[in-house]
């Protein structure tokens, strides 16, 4: 009898360790290491096979067909961050042969990527331990799309540390990129920072630690793998491998609401109400993420003020307004996206430029309503070819403030008129992320009964569904 | 008689109320600086840092407690010459960390 339960018990430690970590490369990895691909080239010698899956991703290739995207579901170009535009730090390809690579390229998954003509396929240009290192604070330089090698040189990271203490991503290995999107913590996503690496259940009930209540997930946890292709589809990005829903884990005998008394109730919104519309009812809890960028201020002589211990104005940057404990704006989506693409024209320079935003509407049956982050802005367009410009601004603009010129510098992938303007933009981007614990969820009263939470005439309801009926009634009212 | 005293009363509270909320915001106070030293305690539960105050140039000892910025501690994620911004409260003689950011982006 003890050796069978002996022997469970050793399955199942030796069970837990490779599911939480994977084997232990402290042994396996040996060599003092003076580049990153120096250590790519040991993780070859096992996973060739590993790599070559890696290289076929959006987080190697950057770009992926726009499946995503409204419209252009059937196209074989490729999209991504490579080549579309955005209301953040804008585009990576401003500069001659895409100089701005050897910034925008610190969260590229690989080595050496700072101009426009790469080598994609050389394989021990990836970078396995920005995903992989979790010990040794492997960290990559600012500017030319290396390891930090000041860093070593300081002492502060250890890059054979970080070669042998390979495991399965952490939070913190995900978060190295995605906490920091848009150029600084908190700044793109709704709901993604790096306080997230220790948050408390009260901050997301699926990330936040156990001893706060929470359930300590990883990011793959939902996020699954395959063949190191990641699911989720951002709200910005033209391309998506597989998409991640609450119910892949929320259904069968975890099904939604099955413990609660007004189940019936609240099981009858999942036709049209997102689960995030409820469980998500703020986001950028724990710090202010960027609502706005006026590119426009670029250069002024403004008094940088504080919201939320954050900066409203850097004069390379423009001026911009922060928000915290945000309440979303609601919108349909069927899970499609318009999105501005380069080069695309904008028909009235005086409305804001849709730069994202989902496709969806109360007629349409395979949408919902779900949460976002309303983000706006403005920036350069040009005013005789009518498109949003790509301009210089890392090597340009940030040297001298010369709107004109950094257009110039930053033409070679669309041609600059000459003359310029300013043009308002706008971004939905999703809230996915913060999920309130059940007690927290939003309750009837935000939405019903006088609550102001959501437009519903912008909806397409004529008012409140609970005076007013829900979509079927509302689409059979429109059908008499 | 009674209404008199009862406004009194509501007015006190009020005052008082007022008083302790203009306290407890005079005791917070942000900083922007550079790290100059991190002395982490025995058991790793907290560390006092010395800020450089970029406006004063004053060396100020502040105490971090939450586990998130210790583990960058400890990580080497935050170093001596790393720029933060910082806000505190003076608790019992300790300057408490509330907040400990790095200034930097990209």
């Amino acid at each position: 009898m003890w050796k069978r339960t002996f022997f469970i018990a050793l399955l199942s430690l030796l069970g837990g360790a490779l599911a939480h970590g994977g084997e232990d490369h402290a042994t396996l990895v040996n060599g003092t290491f003076k580049a990153g691909s120096d250590v790519t080239r040991v993780c070859l010698e096992c996973h060739e096979k590993e790599t070559k899956d890696f290289m076929k991703t959006t987080h190697w290739n950057w770009k992926g067909t726009p499946n995503r995207v409204k419209g252009l579901e059937k196209s074989s170009k490729e999209y991504g961050k490579a080549n579309m535009i955005n209301a953040f730090c804008t585009s990576i390809q401003g500069g001659k042969d895409g100089m701005v690579h050897e910034a925008c390229g610190k969260c590229h998954a690989g080595y050496g990527w700072t101009r426009t003509n790469y080598d994609f396929g050389k394989k021990e240009n990836v970078d396995c331990l920005i995903c992989h290192a979790q010990k040794g604070n492997y960290s990559r330089s600012n500017f030319d799309c290396e390891v930090d090698m000041k860093s070593m040189e300081k002492g502060t990271m250890d890059l054979s540390l970080a070669a042998k203490s390979v495991g399965k991503p952490t939070r913190k290995n995900c978060g190295y990129c995605h906490f920091f999107g848009g150029g600084g913590d908190a700044v793109k996503h709704a709901g993604l920072d790096s306080t997230l690496e220790k948050s408390s259940r009260k901050h997301d009930v699926h990330m936040g630690t156990k001893a706060s209540g929470g359930q300590d997930m990883t990011c793959q946890a939902c996020h699954r793998t395959r063949e190191h292709r990641i699911a989720g589809a951002s709200s910005m990005m033209a391309h998506y491998d597989e998409r991640v829903a609450c119910t892949d884990c929320h259904s069968g005998e975890r099904a939604p609401h099955k413990k609660s008394k007004n189940s019936a109730i609240l099981n009858g919104h999942l036709a049209a109400v997102a689960c995030e519309t409820c469980h998500i009812p703020v986001f950028a809890k724990a710090q202010a993420t960027k609502m706005s960028w006026n590119w426009s201020d670029v250069g002024k002589e403004l008094k940088a003020e504080e919201q939320f211990d954050k900066e409203t104005f850097l004069k390379k940057k423009g001026s911009f307004t922060w928000g915290m404990n945000v309440v979303p704006v609601y919108a349909w989506s069927n899970g499609m996206i318009e999105r501005y693409m380069l080069g695309d024209r904008i028909k009235d320079p005086s409305a804001p430029v849709i730069m994202t935003k989902p496709v969806g509407s109360i007629s349409d049956r395979k949408a919902k309503i779900f949460p976002y982050k309303q983000y706006t802005g403005d920036q350069p367009m040009d005013a005789e070819y009518g498109y949003l410009s790509v301009f210089q601004q890392y090597k340009s603009l940030w040297d001298d403030f010369d709107w004109d010129k950094a257009l110039k510098n930053g033409s070679d992938i669309l041609p600059y008129s000459g003359k310029y303007r300013f043009v308002k933009t706008v971004s939905y981007i999703s809230a996915s992320h913060e999920v309130a614990p059940k007690e927290d969820a939003l309750q009837c009263g935000e939405c019903h009964m006088g609550g102001k939470r959501m437009d519903w005439k912008a909806l397409g309801y004529k008012g409140d569904p609970m005076q007013s009926g829900g979509r079927d009634k509302q689409l059979a009212g429109r059908k008499k | 008689m009674k209404s008199i005293l009862s406004k009194g009363m509501i007015y006190g509270v009020l005052l008082f109320a007022l008083l302790s909320a203009v306290a407890a915001y005079a005791e917070e106070v942000k900083i922007i600086g550079t790290v100059s030293r991190i002395t982490m305690a025995a058991d790793k539960k907290s560390a006092v840092v010395i800020l450089k105050d970029v406006k004063s140039g004053e060396d100020v000892s502040i105490t971090v407690e939450d586990e998130l910025t210790l583990d960058k501690f400890n990580d080497k994620r935050i170093v001596d010459g790393d720029e933060i911004r910082c806000k505190y409260d003076n608790e019992g003689g300790k300057n408490i960390s509330k907040l400990f950011r790095k200034t930097a982006g990209c």
